[in-house]
């Protein structure tokens, strides 16, 4: 695909044709979407006659072309969430310590302006003179009045594993931080954000230490200047990722209404996961003398018990269990990697093991009950391990079939692996020399695309060596039209903008194409530039998540709606950089 | 959601937009008071503009007693307004001191990056209007301080978490420093003494297309008119009668 740019752009030209039908089908899609980065605000607005609105505002234009018009987009505050992206990742240090030891992980939204970060402002509109100045129950007429933003509750998976929040405000540094929430201590009336005045705009820092959902249930309050109290409450929805990166394999299969999933849990953590949306990483030397490479331990069962967390598929999905007669099985049908992988039962029974070829024997009913033993990688890389399973009647006749249900596998090569990793990987799988693949701008396999986007779409099973556009596009859900779905792995793209990065653009006439949301040089721009819900708007660039299961790994499946649902034909591809 | 239809929220008070305002050509400068307002380069045109935004979205900006938004100022239309002030602390971060120029005990006057931009300005750096669409990359943006003339010394510096990262500092010979294109962020702007500075700023950047690179300079003087701090009696008055007072100035 030929792309506009002197850069070395490899480019998935992944199109799909759309038609005027579509419209009303995007239209009625849920409201909810999440933000990854970009400049929004908590706008707390107050009017006598229209009273309370709080949510989050952004504004879609930065270019000041068009001095007046009012460019601002207002989202309920129920309607999306905030993802805190890899580069909030950090240690806690002394800004944290009203809070937190030092030394602990945090993921922090930063209240200056990083790229590949959220920037989350508060905003006040309310008229002067109309509150009191003060909080609490102190107040004076004096000034032009004030509210103040109190932290009622917290809830969901991140505070019930413990997780912390703390909210500050770094000033000059010649007086103490100003400090807003600190759950550490409980929830009382100590944790408000006060005086924030009419036309105010400042910054906090958000900062939380535990992965999961974050349901943070607030109320912006004040006095009116006729002496009666006034508030408002609103929740607004953070999600720190997992990692996704697991060293143990608790596996297990799900059916819900005819669709088989691939589960791995970490009970550690209490998250599920489905396939693709996490990473087994074998970092053990093989313990058995007849087998060299990696090991790890890995559980099979059928057994789905409810966790906190659902990744990539819903509670209700990852509870469902395939219940057939005859059992189930489940068959290792691809393996993708160098060397060969083999799992083994306690009794030392091969499960499935390559050495020999692939066929039917690469096997197991699981249906027995659990199993358990050790997975070995014969070489250091990456694996790719498509299971199909089948479920039997009483006949042991098969009477469903899954798609094919791919588990990513690294053998001493981490999920956030450098190019360089994956290229010796795969140059290893297939025998080839050593360099063929080293060019991120090459396309070695011919299919439009690139080494590199190959490299950034493994976790969709993207394979820089086959033609396989089908494997990528098989992310492109034709039967869906209206949406463009694919997979961002955050391992890899930290959404500073910098190679790699992966860009989703579109074009209406196979010649002009945009970057859909914040991309190059627009981190300052929500990555979901878009009206979203039922109130008739069209529809602008945006990017939206299918939104499976209430928590979210490093590992995304993303979706775009059609930016011009009005029109005949759009085209999507997925672009990269590699400098 | 929704998409707001109209002002009538967000302003309780009269706007007024840069076009109506008549400064530009203007040879007097008029004075940026209060609200929120970027240091900002764009390139419009084909000319690199290194100026000030002021107002943005729902937020606005005063000037010379009226309220902007949206609006564009070269660099020699302002002048900006500092009347916020402190006196160091003992026991203040070494790195700090250095950084500023200041000593304990001493009055540092100060545009804080984390002022909510009423009753004074709050002051950032803006390069949102670098804009880089598929097969355009904008570099980073630099910022260099050519020289100033002032009763004391300028600093400009974000504090990070508490770790103090000084773009300028005169005190200590720091005059230039980076700033990622489609970026935007507050800043401390600090000044040693009460006075009338100007700061001559070059900024620069790169903007690279499948024609190739351009490379874009602009230089520009900014005023900043540091003023004491009133106080808190003073400033409920002031914000009161907050227009006269700036037209007087102007």
């Amino acid at each position: 695909m030929q792309v506009h740019c002197n850069k070395n752009l490899g480019a998935l030209f992944a199109s799909a044709l759309l038609s005027s039908i579509l419209a009303p089908l995007a239209l009625a899609s849920p409201p909810s979407f999440d933000l990854l980065r970009g400049h929004t605000e908590i706008q707390m607005e107050y009017d006598e006659e229209a009273g309370w609105w709080a949510g989050v505002s952004y504004t879609l234009s930065t270019s000041f072309d068009n001095p007046g018009v009012n460019d601002v987009v207002r989202i309920e505050a129920d309607a999306l969430e905030f993802v805190l992206p890899p580069l909030t990742r950090q240690v806690s240090g002394s800004a944290t310590d009203f809070f937190l030891p030092a030394g602990v992980p945090i993921w922090r939204i930063p209240q200056g302006f990083v790229e590949g970060t959220q920037f989350l402002g508060l905003r006040v509109l309310t008229p002067n003179n109309a509150f009191l100045t003060g909080s609490g129950d102190r107040y004076t007429p004096i000034g032009n009045g004030n509210i103040n933003l109190r932290l009622l509750s917290m809830t969901g998976s991140g505070p019930d594993r413990g997780g912390l929040l703390g909210t500050w405000q770094d000033g000059s540094g010649f007086a103490p931080p100003k400090i807003g929430f600190n759950t550490s201590d409980g929830i009382d009336a100590d944790d408000e954000i006060t005086i924030l005045r009419p036309g105010a705009h400042t910054h906090y820092n958000w900062a939380f230490t535990q992965p999961g959902v974050y349901e943070v249930n607030m109320e912006v309050y004040g006095r009116l200047v006729n002496g009666t109290d006034t508030s408002h409450p609103f929740t607004m929805t953070f999600q720190v990722p997992h990692e996704g990166a697991l060293s143990e394999m608790e596996a297990s299969l799900s059916l819900d209404r005819g669709d088989w999933a691939l589960l791995c849990r970490d009970s550690r953590v209490s998250v599920t996961y489905a396939e693709q949306h996490c990473y087994l990483h074998a970092t053990t030397p093989s313990s058995d003398p007849t087998i060299t490479g990696f090991e790890m331990p890995f559980t099979f069962d059928l057994n789905n018990p409810a966790t906190s967390d659902t990744v990539g598929i819903s509670a209700v999905s990852a509870t469902s269990l395939p219940t057939f007669e005859g059992g189930v099985s489940l068959t290792l049908v691809k393996h993708v990697g160098p060397g060969e992988v083999i799992a083994m039962d306690l009794s030392s029974t091969a499960l499935v093991d390559t050495r020999d070829g692939l066929d039917a024997s690469d096997s197991w009913f699981i249906s027995d009950g659990q199993r358990t033993g050790k997975l070995y990688f014969t070489e250091q890389g990456i694996h790719h391990l498509s299971f199909v399973a089948t479920g039997f009647d009483a006949g042991n006749s098969p009477v469903s079939v899954s798609r094919q249900l791919l588990m990513r596998c690294g053998a001493n090569v981490s999920a956030g692996h450098s190019y360089r990793e994956w290229a010796d990987s795969y140059e290893r799988a297939y025998g080839l020399s050593v360099g063929a693949l080293s060019d991120p701008a090459g396309n070695f396999d011919g299919d439009a695309i690139s080494n590199q986007l190959e490299y950034l779409l493994d976790v969709a099973g993207a394979d820089p060596v086959t033609f396989d556009e089908s494997s990528v596009s098989g992310n492109i859900s034709r039967e869906r039209i209206g949406r463009f779905s694919f997979m961002r792995d955050l391992h890899k793209d930290s959404l500073s903008d910098e190679a790699p990065a992966l860009f989703p653009s579109f074009s209406q006439d196979l010649e002009t194409w945009e970057i859909i949301g914040a991309g190059r040089g627009r981190n300052g721009l929500p990555i979901a530039l878009g009206e979203v819900g039922s109130d008739g708007l069209p529809f602008r660039l945006h990017e939206r998540p299918v939104i499976t299961g209430n928590a979210r790994s490093l590992f995304m499946k993303r979706d775009i709606l059609n930016p011009a649902s009005d029109q005949d034909s759009s085209f999507f591809r997925l672009e990269t950089v590699t400098e | 959601m929704k998409k707001a239809s109209d002002n009538s929220l967000s302003l309780t008070h009269v706007l007024c937009l840069s076009a109506t305002l008549g400064f530009s050509g203007s040879a007097t400068a008029a004075l940026f008071t209060s609200g929120h307002g970027d240091f900002a380069v764009g390139l419009h045109d084909g000319e690199f503009e290194f100026g000030y935004h002021l107002g943005e979205g729902d937020d606005t900006a005063t000037v010379g007693g009226v309220i902007v938004d949206d609006a564009e100022f070269e660099a020699d239309e302002l002048e900006v307004r500092v009347n916020q002030s402190i006196v160091v602390p003992v026991g203040t971060d070494q790195a700090l001191l250095n950084g500023t120029g200041a000593t304990e005990g001493s009055t540092l006057y100060l545009i804080s990056q984390d002022s909510d931009g009423v009753g004074s300005v709050i002051l950032g750096l803006g390069t949102e209007e670098l804009e880089q669409p598929a097969g355009v990359t904008w570099s980073d943006v630099s910022y260099t301080l050519n020289g100033s003339t002032g009763p004391g010394q300028f600093s400009l510096y974000f504090n990070n978490a508490g770790t103090f990262e000084f773009g300028i500092s005169e005190a200590e010979g720091t005059d230039t420093f980076t700033f990622p294109a489609g970026g935007h962020e507050e800043r401390n702007w600090a000044f040693t003494e009460t006075g009338t500075y100007v700061l001559d700023f070059t900024a620069s950047a790169t903007r690279t297309d499948g024609a190739g690179s351009v490379s874009y300079t602009a230089n520009s003087p900014f005023t900043f008119v540091v003023v004491p701090e009133p106080s808190s009696t003073l400033m409920v008055v002031f914000s009161a009668i907050g227009f006269l007072a700036r037209r007087r100035r102007s």
